[in-house]
Order: C-alpha cells, then sequence, then structure tokens
C-alpha cells in the first residue's frame, strides 16, 4: 500500500494567475518557484519506477487505486480551474503536487511551506528529483535534478525521519532487553 | 556518538595524480567525477551545522573524538600523499570522504561506487548536498546543489535505508506486543 504519493502536472499556461476557486485554495498553500526554467518533464517523470500516465479526468481514480506517483499532462487543458478542481480531489494529506507551467513550478501539500516565494533557480530535472525526495520515490539512476529544499517546510525533513525511526527501534530494544 | 560521518578535504591541486601507496589506495578505492567545475565548497562547508574545521594533521584526532563532519583545507599542502595518508587513517567504515581538487572531485568510503567515473557535469554546490545527503548531515537550508547519485553504489539507499528501519519497528511492535501479554494469555490452558 502507498504511503507517501506525488503527483505532477504539467499546464500549458506560462504561469498560473488568479482564478476561480479551486485554483485560489491551490495557490494559497502553494510554494512558487517563478525562476523556472522548463524542460522536459513528461521525459524525466517516465522514468520513475512505477509511474501511472493519466489524463485529469483519471486522476482521482488513479490515486484511490494506490499509485504512488502520477504524470498527468494537461497542457491541452484550457481551463486551469477545471484542473485544479480535480488535483485537490485527488490529492490527499500525504500527496505531495507539482504543477507545472512555463515559466513556474508550484509545489503543494505533503512537506511544503505554504506560500514560500522562491527566488533560487529551478530547473525541470530538479522538479522529479524533489518529488522522489519527499515522496520515497525511487530515484531514477542518470538523476542529476537537485532537490527544491526551499520549497520544503524542514530540509532536513528525511534527517528527522531516519533519526526518528531511529530512536523508536533503540526505546524499542531497551523495552524487549527488559523482558 | 555519530554515525556516519563525512570528511571534505580541499587540494590545491588540478587533480590527483598516481602518487605514492596512500594516493594509489585512495584512488583504487574512489569515485571520480572529472567533468567538475571549481568554487568556494568550504564557504558552503561552513555552513553545515556543527562542521568542524581543521587542518590536514589534525584530522585523525577530531574523528576520533566523534566530529561526524569535518572540514579540511589541504590547499596549501603540496604533498598529496601525505594527505591522503592522513585521510584514510582519519577515515573509518562509516566515513564519506570527498577530496576535492581544481578539476576533479573524488568521493570515496561510505556508499561509494568503487572505481565510477561519473561524466556528468558537478558543480562545487553539488559537493556539500551529497555529503549531507549521504553521511545524514542537516542540509544548509540554502543548498541548491544536486546529490551526485551517479558516484554510489545504490542510488535509492535512503529509499531502503527508511524501509529498512520501518521493517525493523514493526518486527519489534509485533514482538513487544507479544511479550507483553500476561503468561496465561500464551498457554492455551483449556
Amino acid at each position: 500500500m502507498a504511503d507517501k504519493k506525488a503527483i505532477l502536472v504539467v499546464l500549458g499556461a506560462d504561469e498560473v494567475a488568479d482564478g476561480g476557486d479551486a485554483v485560489k485554495k491551490f495557490l494559497k498553500k502553494a510554494a512558487t518557484a517563478s525562476n523556472y526554467t522548463a524542460g522536459d518533464m513528461a521525459a524525466e517523470a517516465a522514468k520513475v519506477e512505477g509511474v501511472a500516465t493519466v489524463d485529469i479526468d483519471g486522476l482521482a481514480g488513479a490515486m484511490e487505486n494506490d499509485t504512488a506517483f502520477a504524470c498527468v499532462d494537461a497542457s491541452g487543458v484550457a481551463d486551469a480551474e477545471a484542473v485544479f478542481a480535480k488535483v485537490l480531489d485527488a490529492a490527499d494529506r500525504r500527496t505531495l503536487v507539482a504543477a507545472v507551467a512555463d515559466k513556474a513550478v508550484y509545489f503543494h501539500g505533503l512537506g511544503v511551506k505554504k506560500g514560500a516565494q522562491l527566488e533560487r533557480e529551478v530547473s525541470a530535472k530538479d522538479i522529479v528529483t524533489t518529488l522522489c525526495h519527499v515522496a520515497d520515490l525511487p530515484i531514477p539512476g542518470d538523476t542529476t535534478g537537485a532537490i527544491v529544499y526551499q520549497a520544503l517546510k524542514d530540509a532536513n525533513m528525511q534527517l528527522k525521519e531516519i533519526r526518528k525511526f531511529q530512536d523508536a527501534i533503540q526505546r524499542m530494544e531497551a523495552k524487549l532487553a527488559q523482558g | 556518538m555519530a554515525d556516519k560521518k563525512a570528511i571534505l578535504v580541499l587540494l590545491g591541486a588540478d587533480e590527483v595524480a598516481d602518487g605514492g601507496d596512500a594516493v594509489k589506495k585512495f584512488l583504487k578505492k574512489a569515485a571520480t567525477a572529472s567533468n567538475y567545475t571549481a568554487g568556494d565548497v568550504a564557504a558552503e562547508a561552513a555552513k553545515v551545522d556543527g562542521v568542524a574545521s581543521v587542518d590536514i594533521d589534525g584530522l585523525a584526532a577530531v574523528m576520533e573524538n566523534g566530529t561526524a563532519f569535518a572540514c579540511v583545507d589541504a590547499s596549501g599542502v603540496a604533498d598529496a600523499e601525505a594527505v591522503c595518508a592522513n585521510v584514510l587513517a582519519a577515515a573509518d567504515r562509516r566515513t564519506l570522504v570527498a577530496v576535492v581538487a581544481g578539476k576533479a572531485v573524488y568521493f570515496s568510503g561510505l556508499g561509494v561506487k568503487r572505481g565510477a567515473k561519473p561524466e556528468r557535469e558537478v558543480f562545487a554546490n553539488d559537493i556539500v548536498p551529497t555529503l549531507c545527503y549521504v553521511a545524514e548531515l542537516p542540509v544548509p537550508d540554502d543548498a541548491t546543489g544536486a546529490v551526485i547519485f551517479q558516484a554510489f553504489k545504490d542510488v535509492n539507499m535512503k529509499l531502503k535505508e527508511i524501509g529498512k528501519l520501518q521493517d525493523a519497528i514493526k518486527r519489534m511492535e509485533a514482538a513487544l506486543s507479544r511479550g507483553s501479554h500476561d503468561p496465561w494469555d500464551k498457554h492455551d490452558c483449556a
């Protein structure tokens, strides 16, 4: 059963401007990187083991079905409001969403620092690396992208998780040793 | 007590060429990235929480003392053989070493794929995030570099480690819940 999940949405527009309620709700909680250099997102995502390529209407069904990573090409869908309504519907509390426009990237959900505005450069190859890192997905072997730590609440999220597990194991070992 | 550790060594030379026994031993086990663009690695290393800046002669003692991350500026030391000998003496099995020359970077130790020659571009700002990621050090907040996964045996080492820890917790939880039963729960006395 999938635990953490990720959704990658490729948009056709240059950026996501104000829109209806779904767009507003999404943007309010998102970390935005506006210094973005576009690239072949779909090709990068296709290298991730177990990725499900779906269209926007099939997204909720795929996530419901325990897909750990879904890639949605919504570049042909003009209505951003409809896209974001479906994305918000498909994402649960443990889902990281990256919505990639031509000139900006929006991260939303799992581990994301709400409202962060990133000044650093972000390239297309950084997106998949970041999704894999945060959502515990297998990283493609030829990955050269960087983790976009600045979009996250805590750059050391994974480190803290490892420490937490190690502490729990130590406590339990002590308890087991006591009998 | 520190578990995994990292050592960063900055060299003055363009690369580490063949040398004495210590250099040979180091290079034999190292992953070498020759497509390297130099930069101020020391400045980024200084941002890592708990870093110890030492000279090459003080390295072994500092690592012995439980330092998790040591940064050595050996750019003024001409003798690569002495540097490599000191590094090899200071590093244990759980230590990742990055030796950064002017035109190449060498990774050795913890998790490294011996003899790998990654062709990918490596930049100065990739070194510290790579050390932090692999040796489980806190990454600086403004890190923008990439982890050089190609220098390591397993690109998914962290994922597997997390999975292993989760499995161990599950097994121990099961063992604890068995052990918490009163003796008469364990035996079917009927």
